[in-house]
């Protein structure tokens, strides 16, 4: 795909996304030809930065958690639960490919990076988006919630235990 | 067991002489609680005991008084206009109870005029320790049996004591009749008298429809109202106020009334349905679909539908994730739940709403963004309401799924059914690890952990020696309410209610659960299986502070209960204390407090336990007396407050459970 057409897919499938509730508010930041940087109101009613570079070939969330400081054992167990969505006992629709998938912690700022696939078509790239979207989402829905992140999220996000449902 | 003070499980409403001998005669326990008190008590109680001896006054052991077994077993009465006096506004309304089958009323004393004439036209009619408890307690009894069920408190505070149970009803969309008196109109803004207060703006926000009735021939139209809106499209709370003019005033003829017809002409019980058009479109959409997925919420419940929903997944391999107050409307234990398979519903491509009254957004369920949507939904007004639909479906649940039943082809989905399987073998496991480190923690702190007391209760309940399907039962609380609706299991329709559902009230418990309790006893509508069966109410020791004492209304109707206290001498919200360590006594209660010593100062048994293997034992004691004696129970499972922390013992019931699954309160 041209990077202009990876671009618009990425664009347009976001919208959707949009358009379906997934997100509460959607925007295009900043869109360059080769990189484009999208303001999502989601999680927690926080903005989220989504970056999208054709000349890397990566999609990206610069911080999905942050004030996490790194090898610490939030971290860890980040890394850990990213590394489950790339176990070959998820169906092949779900998982994804764990040479695609990084995390990074920068200045206690956790980030996910993915990686696309090579060769990337309208249908794997969108497969593609929808994998990362979805693995953001499980972070919220899985990953804080296994129990030990209740003084994190109260922190962090100002939600007290009893409110984060 | 505890033994100080027991009652003799085979005489405890005996009132004899060998039950004087057996050492708990009330006189015994005034005297001793004399003795306890000391010093303090300058006399008080001890007169009482002195007084009792003085003047020879038997005061006789815990017992039911003669003249409450009498009442209850009277002959209800019909009023009719042609009776002397004629019928008063009072027993017109509950006439047209009556007629609408009103299955329950619960209530305190107070507004008088209104449950007198209720309780004698024949509806069963509950009377308990506080007006708040009570309405818990109907709303327990319309999620246990999808039936609509009346509360009642006096005007003013009976009134405001209502008001949680109101909101706690609201949110569940639960068929309550909110009924209480209002003094006179004639003291209007007047503050003639007491508790005078404008009722109806009080419950702005939380109900279906209200109405303070202040033309009193108008007394019948307005059960026509209460009625058409209780028993219509989505239910919810119907408020009405009853002014003494209108529940006194007096009808010697039906001519008197305005609007006095039978219910077949005031309200109709035809319902929308989906076109064949839209059945068709949807038949198509699924077929399309790889892993189509239903969220089966709490209109299917109530619309009474389960075997329909049954019928078509098993038809076509549909996933199914049942939601809402109640659960049960489809098996935990299917080979098709998604309940239980925590994140295959991450996997689905097509989600239809069915009768899914509180409407998530679509950032709070674990689905894919990509996802197609349908809402089948009996009100159109609600459909696109916080989730974008892709098709929406105007129809009464129970004649869509007829309709879609009729038309849905077979289909088998293997790789679908297949990932299920594994989704819930992988989330079993995790329940398991969870339940070992919780005897772990229990071990190691000498104090019960709530998820060790959640697996004890599956172990007794789900799979041991009673029918999984039997026991109905409520979870509610902070710390334990996590566990248990994390590791939650039901099997029939109604057999789970979800206490907390949306609403978050703490303290609904016990009386949602002598609600439930009613329902199991008469063995109403999906409790007809199980009639007489005891229920179980898991609850904490922050909630029980609000309903103990119903013990008394069960122990009374004879309703078998065992009442389950997770004691952690705190608030749930102990985890949140560290922030400011200043504030932390706000969230601490004594320590070490005997809710079961409480319980046998009510006259129901008590039992006290600190670890699982203890609790486990307690449970099945506590459900063969209550199954074979009609014995009623408060376990207090010990615990401490440094299990809510998750600092302290990390524990991943510790959160409450993801949506759409198994014990989802939120939606």
């Amino acid at each position: 795909m041209q990077p202009a057409d990876i671009l618009t897919t990425t664009t347009q499938t976001l919208t959707d996304y949009a358009s379906k509730g997934f997100f509460n508010t959607f925007s295009t930041a900043k869109l360059s030809n080769s990189q484009a940087t999208y303001h999502v109101r989601w999680h927690f009613q926080n903005i989220y930065e989504l970056i999208l570079n054709t000349k890397t070939n990566k999609l990206s969330i610069p911080v999905i958690l942050p004030n996490v400081p790194a090898r610490s054992a939030m971290d860890k167990d980040f890394r850990a639960f990213i590394k489950e969505l790339s176990d070959t006992d998820l169906p092949e629709h779900r998982r994804i490919p764990s040479e695609q998938l990084k995390v990074v912690n920068k200045n206690k700022g956790l980030s996910l990076i993915m990686t696309l696939p090579k060769p990337l078509t309208a249908t794997t790239l969108e497969q593609s988006i929808e994998k990362f979207i979805s693995s953001i989402h499980q972070v919220f829905k899985f990953f804080l919630k296994n129990g030990n992140y209740d003084d994190y999220v109260a922190q962090t996000y100002g939600i007290d235990s009893d409110s984060f449902w | 067991m505890s033994n100080d003070n027991k009652i003799d499980s085979n005489n405890h409403n005996d009132d004899n002489d060998d039950k004087k001998s057996s050492g708990f005669s009330r006189r015994k326990f005034i005297q001793s609680a004399a003795v306890g008190t000391g010093a303090m008590a300058m006399g008080g109680m001890a007169q009482a005991g002195d007084l009792s001896e003085k003047y020879n006054i038997d005061i006789k052991s815990i017992g039911i008084s003669p003249d409450f077994t009498a009442s209850v077993d009277l002959a209800p009465i019909t009023s009719t206009f042609s009776q002397k006096g004629g019928m008063t506004g009072a027993d017109v309304f509950a006439r047209a109870c009556k007629e609408e089958d009103l299955q329950a009323l619960f209530c305190c004393p107070g507004n008088y005029d209104i449950i007198h004439a209720l309780a004698a036209e024949g509806i069963p009619a509950y009377g308990g320790r506080n007006e708040g408890q009570m309405a818990h307690a109907a709303d327990g009894f319309s999620r246990a049996t999808g039936e609509v069920a009346a509360c009642s408190g006096t005007e003013g505070p009976g009134f405001t004591s209502m008001i949680m149970a109101i909101g706690t009803a609201n949110a569940a969309r639960t068929p309550l009749l909110v009924l209480a008196s209002n003094m006179q109109i004639a003291g209007e803004d007047r503050e003639q008298m007491i508790q005078n207060v404008y009722q109806q703006p009080t419950t702005e926000g939380m109900k279906k429809y209200g109405k303070r009735i202040i033309t009193p021939n108008r007394v019948h139209e307005y059960a026509g109202h209460a009625f058409r809106h209780l028993k219509s499209g989505v239910p919810g709370p119907v408020h009405l106020d009853f002014p003494a003019e209108v529940s006194r005033a007096t009808f010697s003829d039906p001519s008197q009334l305005t609007d006095y017809y039978t219910r077949e002409r005031y309200r109709t019980e035809s319902r929308p349905s989906p076109s064949i058009t839209e059945i068709k479109d949807l038949v198509k959409l699924i077929g399309k679909a790889e892993r189509p997925l239903i969220i089966a919420g709490q209109g299917v419940h109530q619309r009474k539908a389960s075997d329909e929903l049954l019928k078509i997944v098993s038809r076509n391999d549909i996933a199914v994730a049942q939601s809402g107050p109640v659960m049960g409307h489809f098996p935990d234990d299917h080979r098709l739940s998604a309940a239980t398979a925590t994140g295959a519903t991450l996997s689905a491509d097509l989600v239809i709403f069915i009768g899914q009254y509180c409407m998530p957004s679509p950032g709070e369920y674990a689905l894919s963004p990509n996802v197609k949507v349908v809402r089948v939904h009996p009100e159109q007004g609600d459909i696109g309401r916080n989730w974008p639909v892709d098709m929406g479906i105007v129809s009464d649940e129970k004649l869509f799924l007829e309709e879609l039943a009729n038309k849905i082809p077979r289909k088998k989905r293997s790789a679908w059914v297949n990932e299920l399987d594994a989704a819930r073998q992988k989330t079993a496991k995790k329940v398991e690890r969870g339940y070992q480190l919780a005897l772990k923690y229990s071990e190691k702190a000498g104090f019960i952990h709530p998820a060790a007391l959640a697996m004890e209760f599956e172990n007794v309940f789900a799979k041991g020696d009673i029918d999984p399907k039997q026991t109905t039962y409520t979870i509610g609380g902070f710390t334990n309410g996590r566990c248990l609706a994390r590791n939650s299991f039901s099997y029939r329709p109604g057999q789970l209610l979800a206490v907390p559902y949306q609403y978050g009230a703490i303290g609904a418990d016990i009386g949602m659960a002598f609600g439930a309790g009613v329902a199991v006893q008469r063995g109403i509508g999906p409790q007809a299986n199980y009639k007489g069966a005891p229920v179980v109410c898991m609850t904490s020791d922050a909630a029980a502070a609000f309903g103990l004492f119903e013990m008394d209304t069960a122990n009374q109707y004879k309703v078998p209960m065992i009442v389950v206290i997770y004691n952690n001498n705190a608030w749930g919200t102990f985890g949140q204390a560290h922030r400011k360590p200043q504030a932390t006594h706000l969230h601490l209660f004594q320590e070490n407090l005997r809710y079961d010593k409480v319980a046998e100062g009510l006259g129901v048994r008590g039992e006290y336990v600190k670890s699982p293997a203890d609790f486990r034992a307690a449970l099945l004691r506590s459900y063969k007396l209550a199954s074979t004696e009609g014995l009623s129970t408060v376990i207090n499972c010990q615990g401490i407050k440094e299990f809510s922390s998750a600092s302290q013992f990390p524990h991943p019931s510790l959160a409450w459970p993801i949506e759409p699954g198994r014990g989802a309160v939120a939606h």
